[in-house]
């Protein structure tokens, strides 16, 4: 699989099929907590998290991965590393 | 919004996983934990969940300690017979005062693109510090970011997302102890809508702990991924050792880290925030 790095595009939402449970809705309170995750394609087309500090010739992509007590972990985006989000960096969203 | 803090530019040398960012907290600036009981603070906003904008809204539950271990696991049956099977899990622990602990080890994360992890975070949120901090053990750096405490009701219900059926009430039962009440909702993608021959139903069922207030059960079921289990299990509701809600003293605090440069350190964490239902 070839990923295209397009401008500000994420990889996940653009391969992304109707999520269940749906995003943003829960039948009961729920706490959650947002990580951000980097990571590097593998030999087998699959992300492997990665130290931040480690060298590495493969492209980076930061991980957005939404963890909640309700049993729930989602990949929310996949974006390369360097690249602002959605017009904004994580530094000043 | 009277409670927001610009996060320096800066960078710091993380080894592991590391945490960043949160800015805007959206409960008001009236909240003040330290001095509040939940029914006093303003309500969790009814946002849809999203790592950005980062929203440190976290629900402060009082009065009802606990700790418990979250098990997860997805089962995705391929067609030959072949099974993937991703296990997470989470260790959490909340006091009186509704201070919480958790411990989130990640081992595999399915979909479009999996996720391999192996990491455990730990996150510990203090309401009356109005901070959450992200453990780092291996570099002793405690991460440390605003949030804003905010109030939930059970009952309280958001709107429901377009095609999912209203939530089906399943009743209470008992479980480990702990009186449950049961929702479920369904889904169906059309026949055709992405390619399907055949309509794609999925379903979601909670039981969600009306004393500990935590969902205690639950069963995700979707045909193109699998079923994924959920159960709390070890359940105590005993006060926890309150240095589990303390950075440990040889740990170094920090700011986020700057985090929109490839080589910037390590993986980013942040963005506390309550789902509302």
């Amino acid at each position: 699989m070839r990923v295209e790095r397009a401008g500000g595009a994420t990889l996940a939402a653009a391969t992304r099929e109707p999520d269940w449970p749906p995003t943003g809705f829960s039948m009961w309170p729920t706490d959650s907590v947002a990580l951000k995750i980097p990571a590097e394609f593998s030999s087998h087309g699959t992300l492997v998290a990665v130290s931040g500090k480690s060298q590495s010739a493969g492209t980076r992509y930061w991980v957005d991965v939404v963890v909640s007590n309700d049993g729930t972990v989602r990949i929310e985006n996949v974006v390369p590393a360097g690249e602002k989000q959605h017009g904004m960096d994580t530094q000043n969203p | 919004m009277a409670w927001t803090r610009k996060i320096p530019d800066s960078r710091r040398a993380l080894r592991g996983l590391a945490c960043t960012v949160l800015v805007a907290g959206a409960c008001g600036p009236q909240a003040r934990a330290a001095d509040a009981e939940p029914a006093r603070l303003p309500p969790c906003p009814a946002q849809p969940v999203a790592p950005r904008p980062p929203n440190n809204n976290v629900r402060l539950v009082t009065g009802a300690p606990y700790s418990a271990l979250g098990m997860s696991e997805t089962v995705t049956t391929l067609p030959d017979g072949n099974r993937i099977v991703r296990q997470n899990r989470v260790r959490m622990w909340r006091d009186s005062d509704g201070r919480t602990r958790s411990e989130y080890s990640l081992s595999s994360i399915g979909g479009p693109l999996p996720l391999e992890v192996n990491s455990t975070v730990t996150v510990i949120d203090d309401p009356s510090a109005r901070t959450r901090y992200m453990l780092q053990p291996a570099a002793k750096i405690a991460v440390a970011t605003p949030i804003s405490p905010c109030h939930v009701e059970d009952q309280q219900r958001g709107t429901t997302p377009p095609n999912v059926t209203t939530p089906q009430n399943l009743g209470e039962r008992e479980l480990d102890g702990e009186k449950v009440a049961g929702s479920r909702i369904e889904s169906t993608i059309p026949a055709g809508a992405i390619g399907n021959e055949q309509p794609i139903t999925m379903s979601a069922e909670q039981w969600y702990g009306k004393d500990l207030k935590v969902v205690v059960e639950a069963t995700y079921r979707d045909p193109r991924t699998g079923e994924t289990k959920y159960r709390l299990r070890d359940i105590k509701r005993q006060e926890p050792d309150a240095k589990l809600f303390r950075v440990p003293k040889d740990y170094s605090q920090e700011e986020p880290a700057h985090v929109s440069d490839a080589d910037a350190a390590a993986t980013v964490s942040g963005g506390g925030f309550n789902r509302r239902p």
